[in-house]
């Protein structure tokens, strides 16, 4: 009988071999019980390997047994940091968000502001010019009120864009503390904040072993 | 900046410590890969009290070889290798280790007897420590180029494809390495505990009997 080589038969062990190749070789083994005794005796060795079990390592992330002590120390050290930081942070952060959104505001508001009335008295001296040249005919009462009424128009337009504006500033503001908050608190729930603790606990030990 | 982190690849990260040094990369590539890299160095040199050692010291090369990582190729092979070789020096060089060894025990027995007995179940008995420790032993006496096929396919479950790269050798190598590493393991283990023609289901009984 024509018997496969014996390194043949290890894709099939290791469940590796493709179909054809499967098939043949089972074919074989059910022929040729020289092959078959050899094949089952190396399936019942590989399947003593699993008695050496190494004592598992703890789970990633909750202790690390890599030299105690170091650990003990960077896990102190790190936690203090990060407690420290998470309990001083949010505030901090609120009170520099809002100054920095109000100073970004109303500068902004003061460009529209600028714009507004620069564009406007334009539009009223253009007027002006027309209104004095058109006076031949027009009375000059006439002309001034209507010079009053542009005049009240502005105002009120100015005053409709700052409501506006302010309008716009709190809610932009508030938006964006809750946001920020949300975002606090769900970053303290997640496993990530966890994660990066752990990443610089590790980084942290590492420099202390070396 | 650490929440990134999280969904990248391997290769992602290698090319972060390769270009920029990035710590927070490599500590995420040393968490991924740290418990693998520990179990192969203890299961190829029989020894559970230098994994950690030794696993620290296959990252450290990592870091110092992370300029020679090729982009094109996968972390996961590059990695192997140079642990497979660390395991290598570590088998030539017995004495020194020997010695280093005995001064370590001190501070790590006491994590290492915590382990033990945390994974101990009741039906851990006297003949199940016997087993495995007759499967290290065998496993021990085996060339080490057939006890690395063996390790990296059965304990790591890398694929005799993957093996060959980590290896660079042709797959059909591997295969008969392997085949070789089986048919010595099952001459070493075989006469001691099972008759070759006994059936698995038999031995089986008989074990728990004992």
């Amino acid at each position: 009988m024509n018997h496969p080589k014996r390194a043949e038969w290890i894709p099939l062990l290791f469940g590796e071999a493709n179909a054809k190749t499967r098939q043949r070789l089972d074919a074989h083994l059910r022929e040729c019980a020289e092959c078959a005794q050899e094949v089952n005796a190396w399936r019942r060795t590989m399947g003593r390997l699993d008695a050496w079990k190494l004592p598992q390592a703890p789970k990633p992330g909750r202790s690390l047994p890599w030299r105690p002590v170091a650990w003990a120390a960077a896990a102190a050290v790190v936690m203090g940091a990060f407690v420290a930081g998470r309990f001083t942070a949010p505030t901090l952060d609120v009170q520099t968000l809002r100054t920095v959104l109000k100073s970004e505001l109303s500068e902004e508001i003061q460009r529209g502001f600028a714009r507004v009335s620069s564009e406007s008295s334009a539009a009223l001296a253009n007027l002006e010019v027309r209104l004095a040249s058109a006076s031949i005919q027009n009375n000059k009462d006439m002309a001034e009120e209507f010079v009053q009424a542009i005049n009240s128009l502005r105002t009120q337009d100015h005053e409709a864009t700052a409501a506006l504006f302010a309008k716009l500033e709190k809610q932009y503001t508030t938006d964006f503390v809750l946001l920020r908050r949300d975002l606090e608190t769900l970053a303290s729930t997640t496993d990530e904040e966890i994660e990066s603790a752990r990443l610089k606990l590790y980084q942290l030990a590492s420099n202390r072993t070396e | 900046m650490f929440k990134s982190l999280f969904a990248i690849s391997d290769e992602q990260a290698m090319w972060r410590v390769q270009t920029q040094d990035d710590h927070a990369a490599f500590a995420l590539l040393v968490e991924r890969w740290r418990e693998k890299i520990r179990q192969l160095c203890i299961r190829m040199t029989g020894n559970s009290h230098t994994g950690d050692d030794m696993a620290q010291e296959v990252f450290a090369r990592v870091f110092d070889k992370r300029r020679d990582f090729r982009a094109a190729s996968k972390f996961s092979t590059w990695l192997w290798r140079i642990a497979v070789n660390r395991c290598y020096d570590e088998m030539r060089r017995p004495a020194s280790r020997a010695t280093t060894e005995s001064l370590d025990d001190e501070s790590s027995t006491v994590v290492l007897d915590i382990n033990v007995a945390d994974t101990r179940t009741p039906r851990d008995s006297l003949a199940m420590q016997e087993e495995a420790e007759m499967v290290r032993q065998a496993l021990m006496r085996l060339p080490e180029n057939y006890r690395t096929v063996l390790v990296l396919r059965h304990y790591e479950n890398l694929k005799l494809r993957e093996i060959a790269e980590v290896l660079e050798v042709p797959e059909g190598t591997v295969s008969s390495r392997m085949a070789e590493a089986l048919a010595q393991l099952t001459s070493l283990l075989e006469p001691k505990l099972a008759p070759p023609l006994r059936t698995q289901k038999s031995r089986g009984k008989e074990l728990l009997v004992v």
